[in-house]
């Protein structure tokens, strides 16, 4: 019986190969003529269509990113009978030499039915004096493709990054998903993160042509379909105002709101022109590629920094949560702090005196934190670390976010390969030492705070193609509103006690609390200048992070920076009802 | 070891045919127009023929009933395998199925097809007692959905699919009761539309453009009509070795690997094409003729599996290419380009022989 199973089973492969053989027979003998025609002539075109890439708007509606129409010359291989006659005669028409002409067609060539770009960005009116004379030119065609737009240049370039042509691994990991060799593809910032969805969906045709070229019939039409618009939670009047208060400075500076995690604003400088990418000459590129300054680099989430004091804060916490520090629990500052044979300094010499936590964090008492520091060791400063998020992501939508360094005594002895000192504990404590964070991550610590305890994972892109990008639900930390009010006693005297290092960061009719801080960058170079904080004290709405690299002191430069932001924020209703 | 060619089968003699077959195919393939950078695929496959050949003589003398034995652990082995994948691949943008061992990469799906048909070979010999018990086909039914599960989610579609057809073979030839069988058809169906939410929007997209290839003429239509263009305007006898238009034109993508008989249908026309199938038939019903004639039950579902894995990857990958169904990326057995492919097909090719081999010598 089971044999006959078996039998059954070569019955039906017998009769599978029968019905392919009758196919073939089909195709190959019976309809031998028409396939033989299409192929013969080699009369089936293929026409691309490419879909224009969705606009990147600010919160407002302001065009941040846009397709325009750009008119390029191309030839399509397979249609050039002889392609030294058909270069000479576009020589004779575009007044270019042909040997260029021809190197051009040599290096974008691709696919014999796939337009190979000679010359790109005509301007219109030049493109149709063009075209008329292209009619007895066989192969070569006046194309209007869509073509990546910045209207506002460098503005916020580091939030909507660029685009360029696809590489050979992106492609490869890419072409399941409808991307061809010919596409730009988003290389950073929003255009990379939202790549799929800003892409579109390339159309076109596919036309019998008789051995003349004219059309014959349509043998298929797929319109292309617009990629879909993207609305960022970024305002561009802020946004062009940081841009400008940073000019010629590096380092980054984050305004969110507070309650949502919406990115306001976003500097990361030195900033780039994103139309350089797409149209500009080649030497600009290759200028902003090896700019020692990094211009590329987002340092808003991708710069890792030792944070230097603005690091108390989440000592304090520690502190505080652990119950090592009560509210009178106070040390004594005379300016120096003895570790055996080796001495830390606090940054006033004279020293502060008797220092509780609210007072040491508005002054930045170094040896009040020495101290705390020593108490907690190294394990609890790095899980309180944690809890704040910094040594991890903090998740916001751009691409190439750095995790930063949280140092503890098993990482040390990973990656330095050497046993955790005290004296390690002490620099850790003033925000010194292994530690090193990205500014969006300093944001997220002090948003906790603002919040008393709560957070929302920062984002940039509000809605996709008119439809709200669904967020987390807000994130609770171990932190109670209590253990934090102690804190934010000492971010609000900080800015607005007369002894407060971040004075400079008062502004007028309204509450501004914060931390500044000054960190160390090795012996030969000026300190990174720090400032986190947020507005209004009582009933908080933005956050902030404003990093200068090499900037000078926290203090002076980088709260200096945080009010002029402030100022604007609140006179541009931004903050208000 | 030497006496394995006189024992063994004419079969070998086909198989050779077949593989000097792919190498012309591949070589035409890889023979571009001047200035086209193309690789040379032939040269390299030639390579992999090498590997192939020596382990299917390492598998013939290993011998089946050793290889059935070791079954689970192989399979469990390859499914870890499958699951590395994931834990080495790249999960943001999904397809992610070989795994790299230094100069070469391997793909653990296509290995998966021997491990699977040598664990489900001892599932249904270890328990042929109670082989109409449904316990019985459920556990089977697990060992299936386990590793088509896992390629699923790589997404590979075809892969996946085409462990069905030996799912049902080797449970037939098991003697699993017809009614019990119809019964899993019945569910399959009733779940084919969460299958359908499952897929990937390209592989949705694939399926529809099957049923009407003009709605992307750009996109996956294009190479269905590409492909029906190339194998129809080959005729009676083809254009020639090198010389087919559409193929030496670029006209194809994926020539060297889904869409090789295109290639061959262009340039050796129906008279090749025919050969070929023949050759294909011949080998596919040899291997159910002894599978007819042994008297083991291991033998019997092992190698009646390993002739419908065949046959179905021939069958689906030849429709495929003159568009009679969807393009789902099965490769052409012997004649695709791909080590991991040919490396299957051949140690299958060596568990047959060593079954011919033994049933021979009684």
């Amino acid at each position: 019986m089971l044999n006959n199973r078996i039998r059954l089973i070569k019955i039906f492969v017998f009769l599978s190969f029968a019905s392919l053989l009758a196919a073939l027979f089909y195709f190959q003998i019976i309809r031998y003529s028409h396939f033989k025609s299409l192929s013969l002539k080699n009369s089936v075109r293929t026409i691309p269509l490419k879909a224009s890439r969705g606009s990147i708007c600010d919160r407002k509606g302001l065009i941040l990113a846009k397709d325009d129409i750009s008119f390029n010359l191309v030839l399509i291989p397979q249609e050039i009978p002889n392609l030294d006659n058909v270069i000479g005669r576009l020589a004779v028409i575009t007044g270019k030499p042909a040997p260029e002409l021809k190197a051009r067609y040599k290096k974008n060539y691709k696919l014999p039915f796939v337009p190979s770009d000679i010359i790109t960005d005509i301007p219109p009116e030049r493109a149709f004096a063009i075209e008329e004379r292209l009619i007895d030119v066989p192969g070569a065609f006046i194309w209007a493709v869509p073509k990546r737009w910045y209207p506002n240049g460098k503005i916020g370039s580091h939030v909507i990054g660029y685009i360029g042509k696809i590489g050979d691994t992106e492609f490869k990991r890419l072409k399941d998903y409808g991307y061809t060799t010919r596409d730009l593809v988003g290389k950073s910032g929003v255009e990379q993160y939202y790549d799929a969805y800003l892409k579109g969906d390339d159309g076109g045709m596919q036309i019998e042509v008789d051995s003349r070229s004219r059309e014959v019939s349509r043998i298929g039409f797929k319109e292309p379909i617009k990629g879909k618009d993207i609305v960022l939670s970024l305002d561009l009047g802020l946004q062009r105002f940081m841009n400008s208060v940073f000019e010629e400075k590096k380092g980054a500076c984050i305004v969110m709101e507070a309650k949502t995690g919406a990115i306001l604003g976003l500097v990361s400088s030195p900033e780039f022109d994103p139309n350089i990418f797409v149209s500009g000459k080649s030497h600009d590129r290759v200028r902003v590629l090896n700019d020692k300054g990094h211009p590329l680099l987002n340092r808003a989430i991708t710069g890792s920094y030792p944070p230097g004091s603005t690091f108390k804060i989440i000592v304090a916490a520690a502190g505080i949560v652990t119950g090592a520090v009560k509210e009178k629990t106070s040390f004594f500052c005379d300016g120096i702090f003895e570790l055996g044979n080796t001495s830390f300094r606090c940054w006033k010499e004279a020293g502060h005196g008797y220092q509780n936590v609210v007072e040491a964090l508005s002054h930045s008492c170094n040896v009040f934190f020495y101290n705390l520091g020593k108490a907690l060791g190294v394990e609890q400063i790095y899980k309180y670390g944690l809890y704040f998020g910094l040594g991890s992501l903090t998740g916001i939508d751009l691409p190439q976010e750095a995790k930063g360094t949280l140092p503890n005594a098993l990482w040390k002895r990973l990656h330095v390969k050497a046993p955790w000192y005290e004296g390690d504990t002490i620099n850790y404590s003033i925000g010194q030492g292994y530690l090193e964070v990205t500014p969006i991550q300093m944001l997220k610590a002090i948003t906790i705070v603002a919040n008393n305890g709560f957070y929302h994972q920062p984002f940039i892109v509000d809605s996709i193609g008119g439809i709200k990008v669904t967020r987390r639900k807000e994130h609770n930390t171990i932190f109670k509103p209590e253990s934090l009010q102690m804190i934010r006693r000492g971010l609000y005297k900080c800015i607005n006690d007369r002894t407060g290092t971040g004075q400079n960061a008062a502004v007028e009719a309204m509450a501004v609390s914060g931390k500044t801080g000054t960190a160390q960058s090795g012996p030969l170079r000026p300190c990174h200048a720090w400032f986190v904080g947020y507005c209004p004290s009582e009933e908080p709405i933005v956050s902030m992070v404003v990093c200068v690299e090499h900037g000078g002191k926290g203090g002076e430069d980088a709260a200096s920076i945080a009010r002029l932001i402030t100022t604007y924020i609140k006179e541009n209703g931004i903050i208000g009802p | 070891m030497d006496n394995i060619f006189k024992k063994a089968d004419s079969f070998l003699l086909i198989i050779g045919v077949i593989l000097f077959i792919a190498f012309l195919a591949l070589y035409s393939a890889s023979y571009g127009p001047e200035g086209a950078a193309v690789r040379d695929y032939s040269t390299q496959q030639l390579m992999w023929m090498g590997i192939a050949v020596i382990a299917l003589l390492l598998c013939v003398k290993f011998g089946y009933e050793r290889c059935i034995d070791f079954g689970y652990i192989i399979f469990a082995a390859n499914l870890l395998m499958l699951v590395s994948v994931f834990v080495l691949g790249d999960v943001r943008y999904g397809a992610r199925r070989w795994i790299g061992l230094g100069v070469f990469s391997l793909q653990p799906s296509e290995f998966c097809k021997i491990s699977f048909l040598l664990a489900l070979t001892k599932y249904v010999s270890d328990n042929n007692e109670n082989i109409t018990d449904p316990k019985t086909i459920l556990g089977a039914v697990i060992l299936c959905l386990l590793p088509m599960g896992l390629i699923m989610k790589q997404p590979d579609l075809g892969t996946a699919l085409i462990f069905l057809p030996v799912f049902f073979t080797i449970l037939l030839v098991a003697g699993v009761r017809i009614k019990h069988l119809m019964m899993i058809v019945f569910l399959a169906a009733a779940g084919s539309p969460v299958l359908w939410s499952m897929l990937k929007l390209y592989q949705k997209k694939r399926l529809l453009v099957f049923m009407n290839p003009n709605i992307d003429p750009l996109g996956a239509g294009y190479t269905i009509i590409q492909s029906r263009i190339a194998v129809g305007s080959g005729g009676l006898f083809g254009k020639g070795w090198l010389s087919g238009t559409q193929n030496q034109l670029n006209f194809l993508p994926e020539r060297h690997t889904d869409f090789i008989f295109s290639v061959i249908g262009e340039e050796w026309g129906f008279l090749g094409a025919a050969i070929l199938l023949s050759l294909f038939l011949f080998l596919i019903s040899r291997f159910l003729s002894i599978a007819d004639a042994a008297n083991d039950i291991r033998a019997k579902t092992l190698l009646s599996g390993i002739a419908v894995l065949i046959w179905m990857q021939v069958f689906i990958n030849i429709a495929m290419t003159i568009g009679l169904m969807p393009v789902v990326g099965l490769p052409l057995p012997f004649i695709s380009y791909g080590g991991s492919n040919l490396l299957t097909t051949m140690i299958m090719v060596g568990l047959a022989v060593s079954i011919n081999m033994k049933h021979k010598m009684f």
